[in-house]
């Protein structure tokens, strides 16, 4: 495809990319201080803090990798998204209130900090921001190959740069993030994402619309789908066409590991008042399920399509949505559905980035004892670093980009989602039994990854059973650890600070 | 309720949650054969979580309702797909879409999205902090 083939398109979404470095431009003349540029001021509304929580979740991994995904593994895949109708409800009954009346009593700005109040244990809080920033390279690196997969099919860059497409793709989109990240801190990030969201929104209901419409309703994508040789009826059953071990755990590691993503914990604390939680859980969860339609609609229909001779067989299963955005949506919408692929991609890298800043240049060196002077000016440059980080580590992960959100968000929530959904509620739990939870979950989640990749002759390549999900091994086996070191303690916890206990409930 | 029965309620709760976890583990690491207690271990877990989390009264004691009928939406859903597994030729397709596609979207999407949005919000404590052992007293 020659570069400006498509010129609407392009302009939609070189329009778009202008408008968000314009922002965060904008933006970082009112970060002032550490507390603007990691919690945005902690002055921020219920629609915004939810639509927020909305975009800094779902990213790249959502609007390509989902029905990239579904491409690969079916309706398997849906067993991710199922549990969005739960899991804002979870999160805000289990760590919500905790969190935000925690914000309110102490200097908590970042998921290690509330290890810190709560555990008052420099240990545990250092594995944690050791956790968030191993995660953040992950899931950086997801944004950051979505990112280069759009802009490769937007610009039709392969047939321009051949087997450097992607590396110069993901380049150009590593520098839109720097500019916008770096510049803007999260005050970037939250005062986009209502504008954001909103695209986000209306971009995942028009696309599907119109996939309903070309796969012939759920009927029509339904009967294309199961009478086809190349899908067949196990593509359309969740536990048919993988191992029920693949599906089951992927459903546990997106349901019970939401209570560990520090992007979206990060965001319950710059809620202006906590009594506006109430709503929240709709919030969220009403504009997720909106946003999966995109997932769902373009996963079903492209396979459809492809079952009827109306698109080729896909090279690569990312290119599901870019492919059936260019063939089969008028220009000018498929142009606001780049822009909100974009958006969703930069708000989920923005935060990422910032939060692992925040790890890296306030929690590590405060848990080591060593507190930097400048962090603010330090952040910027642990943003630069991390995302570097993240762009080589996709490009050497080498898969789809729906597994390496899969591997980043199972390592986010093996390490902390027991520490923080058990631990800021069961007054019992100890600082040595948090910090042996985070170290088994982010050691077993790595590891356990590494295994499963071993080449089929490697003499450990058997060890991990068929089709299991190392994350969700790794999640359950923190939990236990969790829950085992708490009630195998001789000595009762010491006593919390006054506020603390009161702001927990402990 | 007393501060001790809220302190022992809660570590009921975490019992049922360790429990849960492991079976989850267990479950996963048998594989195939072990699905069907991952499905069971994952409900429970899911409601052991909201109601080791929930505390005043009336938080309590609507939360808990919202949060079991939860874990049975997530444990039936589950089991229902484990045995529809391999068997969608034979199953109904209600209005031209599998059976059970219907339970996935149904069973754990739509269904929790309403029980949990409306069942949170219902059963919110709007009361300013979680005062230590606030809500833990007998209701008059």
């Amino acid at each position: 495809m020659p570069l400006f083939d498509r010129p609407v398109l392009v302009l939609c979404a070189v329009a778009y990319l202008v408008a968000v470095l314009l922002v965060g431009a904008w933006a970082a003349r009112r970060t002032r201080d550490a507390r603007d540029f990691f919690i945005a001021g902690q002055r921020i509304g219920l629609l915004v803090t939810g639509l927020a929580t909305t975009t800094a979740a779902f990213s790249g991994f959502v609007f390509l990798g989902g029905p990239g995904l579904t491409y690969r593994l079916g309706a398997s895949s849906f067993l991710i998204c199922a549990s969005t109708g739960f899991t804002a409800a979870l999160l805000c009954w289990t760590v919500g209130k905790r969190l935000r009346l925690l914000a309110g009593v102490r200097e908590v700005y970042t998921v290690p900090d509330a290890v810190l109040a709560r555990f008052g244990s420099r240990r545990a809080a250092g594995l944690a921001a050791v956790a968030v920033a191993a995660g953040t390279v992950g899931y950086l690196g997801a944004q950051l190959l979505a990112l280069g997969v759009l802009v490769e099919s937007v610009f039709g860059t392969r047939e321009l740069l051949g087997a450097w497409s992607l590396p110069a793709a993901m380049a150009a989109g590593l520098l839109v993030v720097l500019l916008y990240a770096v510049t803007g801190g999260m005050v970037a990030g939250v005062y986009t994402d209502v504008v954001q969201g909103a695209v986000m929104l209306a971009a995942a209901v028009a696309v599907f619309g119109y996939a309903m419409a070309a796969g012939g309703g759920p009927a029509g994508i339904a009967r294309a789908v199961a009478e086809s040789p190349a899908f067949g009826p196990d593509f359309l059953d969740p536990l048919a066409g993988v191992p029920a071990a693949t599906g089951l755990g992927l459903f546990f590691v997106f349901s019970i590991g939401v209570l560990g993503q520090p992007h979206m914990l990060h965001k319950l604390y710059m809620l202006d008042d906590p009594a506006k939680l109430r709503w929240m859980p709709a919030v969220i969860a009403g504009s997720q399920s909106l946003c999966l339609l995109i997932w769902v609609g373009v996963g079903l229909a492209v396979p459809a399509l492809v079952a009827g001779g109306g698109m080729a067989p896909l090279a690569n299963p990312d290119e599901a949505a870019p492919a059936f955005l260019l063939a089969r949506v008028p220009p000018a919408v498929a142009g606001l559905v780049f822009a909100g692929v974009l958006a969703a991609i930069m708000s989920t890298a923005d935060s990422l980035a910032n939060i692992g800043a925040a790890a890296l240049v306030r929690d590590l060196p405060r848990a080591l004892g060593r507190p930097l002077a400048d962090e603010l000016a330090a952040g910027r440059w642990a943003v630069g670093a991390l995302s570097l980080a993240a762009a080589a580590f996709a490009w050497a992960y080498g898969d789809l980009v729906a597994l390496l959100g899969t591997f980043a968000f199972g390592t986010f929530a093996a390490a902390l989602a027991p520490a923080m959904a058990i631990g800021l509620a069961w007054r019992r739990v100890t600082a040595a039994a948090a910090s042996a939870s985070i170290a088994t979950g982010l050691a077993l989640s790595i590891g356990l990854e590494l295994l499963g990749r071993l080449p089929a002759g490697s003499p450990l390549a058997g060890l991990l059973p068929d089709g299991a999900i190392p994350s969700a091994i790794a999640l359950a086996a923190s939990t236990v650890v969790l829950c085992g070191v708490t009630l195998a303690a001789r000595r009762p916890p010491p006593e919390l600070a006054p506020e603390v206990a009161a702001a927990l409930g402990l | 309720m007393t501060a001790g029965a809220g302190e022992r309620r809660r570590e009921r709760a975490a019992g049922a949650v360790a429990g849960a976890a492991g079976g989850v583990l267990v479950g996963l690491l048998l594989g195939e054969r072990g699905a069907w207690i991952v499905a069971l271990a994952a409900g429970v877990l899911t409601a052991g979580l909201i109601v080791l989390a929930v505390d005043g009264e009336r938080w309590r004691r609507r939360a808990t309702r919202v949060a079991a009928a939860l874990g049975v939406l997530v444990a039936g859903s589950l089991a229902a797909l484990l045995a529809l597994a391999g068997r969608l030729a034979e199953s109904p397709w209600p209005g031209g879409v599998p059976l059970a596609l219907w339970v996935l979207f149904g069973g754990l999407w739509l269904l929790p999205l309403a029980l949990t949005g409306l069942g949170y919000a219902l059963s919110f404590d709007a009361a300013p902090g979680h005062a230590a052992g606030q809500g833990d007293e007998e209701p008059p």
